[in-house]
């Protein structure tokens, strides 16, 4: 299937334009350094990077749930066609869980152990709706039915600790869930997870968006997953979307050198016997936010490197179905070469 | 049915618990039936003074200097101890969970006031703070109880505000916070109940501790004169120590089996709640 363009598709539902996050009261020390995104919906947008690159940071940003020591310093969030009030914690009240659902890494501890599992999940429904609590428990028992969970009656009544890990992530979507939400913002989902669990989960969420036609952000630095999971895909690197490609165009010819190493060094199955080169490494690491230069964020780690590179951020622009930031972007023959 | 056994069965290996239960329960067993064993005001004078426990049929625990029935006043005193211990430390409960859970939960400037302010009421003894409040309120039951609540609850603010510290950064707050829950809900549908197991033990030391205010408070005269006190007993008896000692020993006695009932109550539910501890044993 060929990716509808822009256009064709009619109007995102989040669109994250140009997102500056920095350190509360040191403007200069940027975390997210004019992030753009879009998610339109009923899509799966995966977002990769290494650790620090400010994934996380970017879910929290559209939660309006930065930690104290952060602020937004620019750029705008938009969703479902209006700004979300990130800065006012009583309307994101009304957003959160209601309209957009989050899912974390952690399944053991995001569950409250000393509240039954059913009253956990009616406690989210009962804050946004104003309906009955045995109306809402109905509502449960059908919403874990509906996760996968064998005996949803019975287990409504069982505290967390009785859970495996993926009956409680299984627990934890249902309460994302629970309202409804247009977008799932799911943050490591399946990191803490058995691989057979892991590939549960996922079929799981895309069942799920199927069935009930949410867009998911999904947040990962697990490529495999991504691969088999995401219908687009945006590379983040220190604070930024250098590349964001759907995900065939992205796995086969990728455009920006940071997305290239990523996908060298991820080991593919066979992939020696194919004559596919050992895995390489990126060398170097990622530039400390302290470390200001006027640069590309990546010049310093890259191959194609040139003297534009040491003192101009590429600005965004779009290749075909690509939109990538750099300035000098492997060309389509190079990367399927 | 089974369900239930099951999860009574682990309680009844805790004896101290057990011991504990026991004892309170006849207490309460005695305040309970006050009124029936003994029909009469206990401060009536119902035999010769100063008769030694057994000496006379019917008052088995013998009389005082004014010839009142000492086990009268055992049975109505234990009234006003536990009223006394258990809503003093009901309201010290309250609100030290209050203030304790907006301090840890909030942090900052709500933190910082609230602590002082606990602090504040820390820095003053006790007893002393006690004794003002009645001196200015007057000698009631109301008002011992409001003074021992008022002295008793910087206590549980402490508590509850370090338990609030850990539990606010577990993860399940932040998946209620993304959830859209309001703070409200968060800080008392969502943690306190983390934190019941760590109040419901302090609390049983703040009901021991209140009878045990009480009676000094009876003993020195700061006692509600209306009612008969295990603390007016022997502040009364204090005169007669030399000859009749059993006049003080027996609320003394009765004072001290309240107290430990409620410590080995407070010990057991620590062993029964707290999984840590269970570990210690094996």
């Amino acid at each position: 299937m060929m990716p509808a363009t822009a256009t064709e598709r009619g109007a995102p539902l989040l669109e994250i334009e140009d997102l500056r996050v920095a350190v509360r009261g040191r403007t200069e020390l940027e975390v997210l350094r004019g992030l753009s995104l879009r998610i339109w919906p009923g899509e799966t947008l995966a977002v990769v990077g290494e650790s620090g690159c400010g994934k996380s940071i970017t879910s929290l940003s559209v939660m309006g749930l930065l930690p104290e020591a952060l602020q937004q310093i620019g750029g705008q969030l938009r969703f479902a066609g209006t700004i979300l009030p990130t800065g006012d914690n009583a309307a994101m009240r009304k957003v959160r869980g209601r309209r957009i659902g989050m899912v974390f890494q952690e399944p053991m501890s995001a569950l409250n152990p000393v509240i039954r599992i059913g009253d956990q999940v009616a406690e989210v429904i009962l804050e946004h709706e104003d309906i009955s609590r045995a109306a809402a428990m109905e509502r449960v028992v059908e919403l874990l039915a509906q996760v996968g969970l064998p005996d949803p009656a019975r287990l409504a009544h069982e505290y967390p600790h009785r859970l495996s890990g993926g009956q409680r992530q299984r627990v934890v979507i249902a309460m994302a869930l629970a309202c409804r939400p247009e977008l799932l913002i799911a943050d490591e989902p399946t990191t803490a997870l058995d691989v057979t669990v892991q590939a549960q989960i996922m079929r799981l969420l895309k069942q799920l968006q199927k069935d009930l036609g949410i867009a998911i952000l999904l947040i990962t630095h697990n490529l495999g997953l991504v691969a088999q999971t995401a219908d687009r895909v945006a590379v983040m690197y220190a604070g930024r979307a250098v590349e964001e490609a759907d995900t065939i165009t992205l796995f086969s010819a990728p455009r920006h050198p940071y997305t290239q190493g990523l996908l060298r060094a991820t080991p593919r199955p066979g992939g020696r016997r194919e004559g596919q080169l050992p895995l390489v490494e990126i060398p170097g690491m990622v530039p400390s936010i302290r470390q200001l230069f006027p640069g590309c964020r990546f010049e310093p780690r890259c191959t194609h490197a040139s003297a534009v590179c040491r003192s101009i951020d590429p600005p965004s622009h779009t290749e075909g179905a690509t939109r990538v930031q750099c300035h000098h972007p492997i060309s389509t023959l190079e990367a399927l070469s | 049915m089974n369900k239930i056994a099951s999860s009574i069965a682990p309680l009844l290996r805790n004896w101290t618990l057990c011991i504990g239960v026991v004892l309170l329960v006849i207490i309460f067993g005695m305040a309970i039936s006050a009124s029936w064993v003994f029909p009469h005001d206990p401060y009536d004078m119902v035999g010769p003074p100063l008769s030694w426990p057994g000496a006379y049929e019917g008052m088995w625990l013998g009389t005082d200097s004014l010839g009142r029935d000492i086990a009268a006043g055992i049975f109505h005193g234990a009234r006003v101890s536990l009223l006394v211990g258990f809503v003093s430390a009901a309201v010290a409960v309250v609100v030290g969970a209050i203030v304790g859970a907006l301090a840890g939960y909030y942090g900052g400037v709500v933190d910082t006031v609230l602590m002082r302010i606990t602090e504040l009421f820390q820095t003053i003894p006790q007893f002393m703070l006690a004794i003002v409040l009645i001196a200015v309120l007057g000698p009631s039951i109301e008002t011992i109880i409001v003074a021992l609540g008022a002295v008793s609850w910087p206590t549980v603010a402490r508590l509850v505000r370090g338990e609030f510290l850990v539990l606010r950064e577990r993860a399940f707050v932040l998946s209620c916070v993304v959830m859209g829950m309001s703070d409200m809900r968060i800080i008392f549908a969502q943690i306190l109940p983390n934190a019941l197991s760590v109040i419901s033990v302090m609390s049983t030391i703040l009901v021991a501790t209140a009878i045990l205010m009480e009676s000094a408070l009876s003993f020195l005269g700061f006692g509600d004169p209306n009612v008969i006190t295990w603390g007016t007993m022997i502040g009364m008896g204090r005169d007669q120590l030399r000859d009749a000692w059993y006049i003080i020993a027996i609320p003394g006695g009765a004072l001290l089996i309240t107290a430990l009932a409620l410590n080995l109550v407070g010990e057991g539910l620590n062993d029964a709640l707290n999984p840590w501890l269970k570990k210690r044993e094996a």
